[in-house]
């Protein structure tokens, strides 16, 4: 191998295929010895709001610390330097994203200075395809290049509010119909693009400009959503004013308005049906704003963009403004750890990883089904299942698990699949399938995982487990996972390993993940 | 899909995926190298070769080069 590259996002097309290897996304457990040359090459997400830029890059620095003191001096390291990214504040003035991209230069450069044969790279210049972003994770497009700085324009009057239709605007598709865990939100596209538009919705309330709420819909459909769907962004406490009902949207702005006590042209409306946007429009002779609403959910970054450059973006903040800005931030205020870290294990410590391991359900079997085709590295046994097979496997009495993880720095979502199938006895049972996504390795979670299903075994009375693992072209990464807890062989040409839980001694989870209980 | 393209489709899928032919009935299935790095790799030589943006259920559905074929004599 002849480069090894650190990365925390896709980047394989912009890398002649062979030559080179990439880690795991974030993952700096593994420094290869074989590599003639290391690079380090982190992007920040295009979809960083400027309070996590300093969380993001304090954190890469962290993990660019492991990896240096991995590195050996003799061998060429290459740091890629960091590009603002393309999208300028709500807030001229804002300028946390600025710094915290500087400061990290700053740190590369410092680095580049005091170690032999390390060399800077100049930040791609490329800018984003959206369309890559959401489908794959690629945090640039190849044949794009950056449009040259035109100015950022600054409306002459700053509106007040936003209005927010709810289906196929704040989510994909229509809660009355697909009900709470069928609407597109998160996770993969188009929902990860709908979770994009309502982050950068909250970024707008964070710089004081009301939120509201008015769908035609059940109210106490929509408010289930915002109270309790895992992967809401806008939440309650955003929203100033709701009008969920079957009545006149025209109707329920000037309500809205009347309620927030501004006027009906501080109000700008999006919705993705023309109808309703022409009825307000003609209602109100213009005096609401009623952007044209993009086709395709990879486009709302663009929109969110010229939303913000027609109504929103101001140099400063107005002490009102300022006043209910610290409120928010307060309120998700976040601790900053600015410490070095010597050891891999202390710095897992430090992330603050929560797990929670529960049993399938309408919301996750869909993830579940996807995890198991898509998943190729950390995959023991590789069976791809359909949603409707998990269905089945469950009907038979058998055990499906999904592992959700967070950590400081953000939310993963669900990221491990385990799938158990019992004897008719109960004293036995056998791991049919257990995955991790790539985006969660590198940070032992898979081990915890592992250890808290086989305790869970323990309990239930379970004496002998089994499990395969089958190799493939890609899943090497977890050759050694099964005998790692004591597994053993059951002989030496098998796939099929036993452990036997009565006399495998203590199962002992690190104190570094902390698990949240489900009901 | 006249012959040029035809020609100019080949030349892709073998750059990409390190193929001396394109067998008829290609697709990830039978085709070790068509995996989801080189799946993207083989959309981003195609809309540059061809000048075409694919919409992203495109991009899923595009699984053998039957239904690539289809989708960009769309486009063109």
């Amino acid at each position: 191998m002849k480069l090894f590259v650190f990365r925390n996002a896709t980047l394989e097309p912009f890398f002649p295929r062979g030559a080179t290897e990439f880690s795991g996304y974030g993952d700096v457990s593994r420094v290869p010895e074989n590599a003639e040359k290391f690079r380090w090459f982190y992007t920040l997400p295009p979809d960083v709001s400027p309070q996590e830029a300093k969380t993001l890059t304090t954190d890469f620095l962290q993990k660019l610390n492991l990896v240096l003191a991995q590195i050996p001096a003799g061998k060429t390291l290459e740091l890629t330097r960091l590009a603002l990214p393309q999208s300028a504040p709500i807030v001229l003035s804002d300028t946390r994203m600025r710094s915290a991209v500087a400061a990290y230069n700053a740190a590369l450069e410092k680095i580049a200075r005091e170690r032999e044969n390390t060399q800077m790279l100049d930040a791609p210049t490329a800018c984003v395809d959206w369309r890559m972003w959401f489908l794959a994770q690629m945090p640039f497009a190849p044949a794009k290049k950056s449009p040259p700085n035109a100015p950022v324009a600054v409306p002459a009057v700053r509106k007040k509010c936003l209005v927010l239709d709810c289906d196929d605007t704040l989510w994909g598709g229509t809660l009355g119909e697909d009900g709470f865990s069928g609407i597109k939100i998160g996770g993969d596209f188009p929902g990860n693009a709908f979770a994009y538009f309502q982050k950068k919705c909250v970024g707008l309330a964070e710089s004081g400009i009301i939120l509201a709420v008015c769908s035609k819909n059940n109210e106490g459909d929509v408010r289930e959503v915002f109270e309790k769907h895992p992967a809401m962004v806008l939440r309650r406490e955003h929203i100033s004013a709701w009008r969920v009902n079957w009545c006149d949207k025209a109707e329920n702005l000037r309500e809205i308005a009347a309620e927030l006590n501004i006027g009906l042209d501080s109000l700008v409306f999006v919705d993705n049906e023309p109808r309703e946007r022409e009825r307000v429009a003609a209602a109100f002779g213009g005096q609401v704003a009623t952007p044209e609403f993009p086709a395709h959910a990879y486009e709302l970054p663009a929109f969110f963009e010229k939303l913000a450059d027609d109504f929103f973006r101001t140099e400063k903040l107005t002490r009102e403004d300022a006043a209910k800005t610290q409120q928010y931030r307060d309120a998700a205020a976040r601790t900053e750890a600015a410490a070095h870290f010597t050891s891999l294990s202390n710095y897992i410590a430090s992330l603050e990883i929560c797990l929670r391991v529960a049993p399938a359900d309408a919301f996750s079997l869909p993830r579940l089904a996807q995890l198991t085709q898509k998943t190729n590295q950390f995959n023991l046994a590789t069976r791809r299942r359909t949603e409707a097979e998990l269905r089945d496997f469950l009907a038979g009495g058998n055990a499906v698990f999904s592992l959700s993880a967070a950590d400081k720095i953000g939310d993963l979502g669900i990221v491990g699949e385990a799938e158990i199938a019992f004897s008719e006895d109960k004293k036995s049972a056998k791991i049919e399938n257990f995955l991790m996504s790539c985006r969660a390795l590198g940070r032992g979670i898979e081990t915890a995982f592992a250890q808290k299903l086989l305790c869970a075994l323990r309990e239930r009375g379970i004496e002998t487990v089994f499990a395969e693992y089958l190799p493939t072209a890609k899943n090497a990464p977890c050759k050694d996972f099964l005998p790692s807890f004591g597994f053993v062989r059951e002989n030496t040409k098998e796939t099929r390993f036993r452990l036997d839980l009565q006399t495998c001694g203590k199962l002992e989870i690190s104190t570094a993940y902390k698990f949240l209980s489900h009901e | 899909m006249n012959n040029d393209i035809s020609v100019r489709l080949d030349t892709v899928f073998k750059s990409t995926l390190a193929l001396d032919n394109v067998p008829a009935g290609l697709s990830q299935k039978n085709c070790e190298a068509w995996d989801s790095v080189n799946h993207l790799n083989l959309i981003l030589a195609l809309e540059a070769e061809f000048g075409v943006s694919f919409e992203p259920e495109e991009i899923a559905a595009m699984q053998d080069l039957d239904t690539v074929k289809k989708l960009l004599a769309a486009k063109l």
